[in-house]
């Protein structure tokens, strides 16, 4: 009888155990045995370090004095990603005018592999950090330049971090000089009235006279409008006969937008300026940014994410069409 | 209906000059038969199953698509369209104007900002809007059918006449897209399953003979009432016209009984109409195979008297009239006059692991 129940008993572990399937669980084994190898030929596998998530990381430069990160920090970074053949997908360092600036550990950074391999680093250290394609991009490819299930090589160099209140304090002084320098305090070059500085950071100039409807909460608000970062480039538009419509009220749309429009009147035409906070605040970041728009059509980050950047301070030039 | 009726009538006169033809054989000898069982005996009931496939199809030309996670609506694209879609859902057999749905992608500027935006799960309730002035959609899908048929039918040389019924039974899937799979998930019918029941008139034609089978192509033409799953209010009139065509292979067993196979290809279609004038055809052509009986009932019945072991047609002199009457001394589906070893069934002892022995015991 014991037999029998042996029996039994090895053979339903032996369909429960075969109906089991993971393929990743191939892919991670197969990339395990590449990436050691890699270190290897490289000769800083003793050095290198592999976490829970499957990142292998090593360091380039340390820097055991520098400040450490905290929940929130925003980062300025630059970065070379490689493959491990040494095709260069994309480099971001000194050479290119600024540096990117993200927020950490706010699921605001693609790929993910990036997001966690930036939290290992203190300001001024270069660290090179080695993404299975489980956190890299998967199945995607691009072009000849990144295969599927491509095994990626970063080294990120951590320049700088600071918070939030930083980067508002940064944006307020921007947006001060916008209007310095265009003047929109002149009532006579720039018509209507004088700029209102809202306690929020914002900033409001009436450009045309409105009749006396004004939006109330749950009315239908229909506006044309005009988008522009501080340097002037338009990042969206809806002009007429084309116009956008929503439900005043209902926080659909940022925040800026609906507190600005709940100044205007009917048929008024104004500006708004707003800090990214009350705008799209970190965004979500694609790194290498020309695949923006391939996440986007991969429903992996919203849409705004590839008109609008992390930490933009936006400008709106809207007209108040109507009050339903 | 007044179709039918006349064909009935139609059928009905040729058999009644079928009958008045009377045999030689019968006046000579003055040898009864019943008047009802020869009239009768001219016709050949058909009764079949078996299983086939529906093809359900429609293309979405003139109309907008719209999908989203909750709905995938159309509305005419003779319309304007805003922000805001109006558009219909059941538009495969009860439409109805559903929900409003605002159209503009909610993630894009200006609408408000997604916190944990990478791989956000919300990002996935993407809407997709097709114009299919731009591209050509439309959905189709195979559903699985059980029909019964139950027929009558009229021989005249190799030609035959008929009426019968059909009741079919259609298990629903979701239909594909014909483009952008990918994006455009199957549409979901409203039902899950629905019946049809035809009524037609038939025709066919014995084209081939060989050994004890019989070749027969066969066209019904009728009308094809779907259920009560599909709003016939919404449907228009005149589309319940249905074609079949479809090829008999009999195998006879005996004069009075065959064992049927019908494969048939089916074709019928309808148009559902939307609530705003506008409206769609769908086409559910059908494919089936069927397996039954035919049969005739005999002009003579089976000897009266239990003694009467003759096993070829006989006359006799019936018991309780003292007419002479002919009669049978077979069941319906033996041959009734076999030669000498017909008829017998093969025993058992000759089956199975005997079947090669030629004297088992």
């Amino acid at each position: 009888m014991s037999r029998i129940s042996l029996s039994v008993f090895f053979l339903v572990s032996l369909l429960i155990l075969s109906c089991q399937k993971d393929p990743d669980i191939s892919i991670d084994g197969q990339e395990v045995i590449e990436i050691e190898a890699y270190l290897d030929s490289m000769g800083v596998l003793d050095q290198a370090a592999i976490d829970t998530s499957g990142i292998y990381y090593y360091p380039i430069t340390e820097n055991p004095t520098g400040k450490c990160q905290s929940s929130g920090s925003v980062l300025s970074f630059f970065y070379s990603m490689t493959l491990l053949d040494g095709t260069i997908i994309d480099q971001y360092d000194s050479l290119d005018a600024d540096t990117l600036i993200v927020k950490q550990g706010v699921n605001a950074i693609y790929p993910v592999g990036f997001d966690y391999s930036l939290g290992y680093l203190k300001e001024g250290e270069k660290w090179a950090f080695i993404l299975p394609s489980r956190l890299a991009y998967g199945d995607f490819s691009y072009s000849t330049l990144i295969p599927e299930n491509a095994i990626i090589k970063l080294e990120i160099e951590l320049l700088q971090i600071q918070n939030e209140e930083d980067i508002l304090d940064n944006e307020l002084d921007l947006i001060y000089d916008y209007m310095v320098d265009n003047e929109l305090d002149d009532t006579v070059k720039n018509p209507l009235n004088r700029p209102e500085i809202l306690p929020n950071g914002m900033v409001y100039k009436r450009l045309s006279y409105g009749g006396s409807a004004r939006p109330a909460n749950d009315s239908t608000i229909t506006v044309t409008y005009e988008g522009r970062f501080l340097d002037d480039a338009i990042f969206d538009r809806v002009q007429n006969p084309d116009y956008f419509e929503f439900v005043y009220g209902q926080s659909k749309t940022i925040p800026g937008f609906e507190i600005g429009i709940g100044r205007m009147a009917v048929q008024e035409r104004a500006l708004l300026i707003m800090p990214s906070y009350l705008a799209y605040k970190e965004s979500a970041q694609v790194i290498p940014p020309f695949l923006t728009q391939n996440m986007v059509d991969l429903e992996i980050i919203p849409t705004y994410a590839s008109k609008v950047g992390p930490f933009k301070p936006l400008i709106f030039e809207i007209q108040l069409i109507g009050v339903n | 209906m007044r179709k039918v009726v006349l064909v009935i009538c139609l059928i009905i006169g040729l058999g009644l000059s079928g009958f008045g033809q009377s045999d030689d054989i019968y006046t000579r000898y003055n040898i009864h038969r019943s008047p009802f069982r020869v009239f009768i005996n001219k016709f050949s009931f058909t009764l079949t199953t078996g299983y086939g496939v529906t093809n359900y199809a429609h293309s979405l030309e003139g109309f907008y698509f719209y999908q989203d996670n909750q709905s995938q609506l159309i509305l005419g694209n003779q319309n304007e369209l805003g922000s805001i879609f109006t558009g219909y859902d059941g538009w495969m057999s009860n439409p109805y104007l559903a929900e409003e749905v605002n159209i503009d992608d909610q993630f894009d500027v200006p609408y408000d900002y997604l916190s944990n935006p990478v791989n956000n799960p919300s990002l996935r309730n993407r809407q997709v809007l097709v114009d299919t002035d731009t591209m050509e959609l439309g959905f189709s899908g195979a559903m699985p059918t059980v029909p019964i048929m139950f027929a009558i039918d009229y021989d005249i040389n190799k030609f035959r006449l008929g009426v019968g019924f059909q009741y079919e039974r259609q298990y629903m899937n979701p239909l594909k897209p014909t483009v952008l799979e990918d994006r455009i998930r199957p549409y979901e019918p409203k039902f899950d399953k629905t019946s049809y029941f035809k009524y037609f008139g038939l025709i066919g034609y014995q084209f081939y003979d060989w050994w004890d089978y019989t070749f027969v192509v066969e066209l019904q033409l009728g009308r094809a009432q779907a259920g009560k799953e599909i709003n016939q209010t919404a449907v228009g009139i005149g589309q319940n016209f249905f074609t079949n065509i479809g090829v008999n292979i009999e195998k006879n067993l005996s004069e009075y009984f065959r064992v049927v196979v019908r494969p048939s290809y089916d074709f019928k279609s309808y148009v559902v109409n939307l609530p705003d004038a506008t409206s769609i055809r769908h086409t559910n052509h059908g494919m089936m195979i069927q397996v039954g009986i035919s049969i005739n009932i005999p002009e003579i019945p089976r000897s009266p008297m239990k003694s009467d072991h003759v096993q070829l047609k006989h006359v006799i002199v019936d018991p309780s009239t003292g007419r002479l009457i002919e009669v049978r001394g077979q069941p319906i589906w033996k041959k009734q006059n076999p030669k000498v070893g017909e008829n017998h069934r093969r025993l058992w002892r000759y089956k199975l692991k005997n079947r090669q022995k030629i004297d088992p015991y």
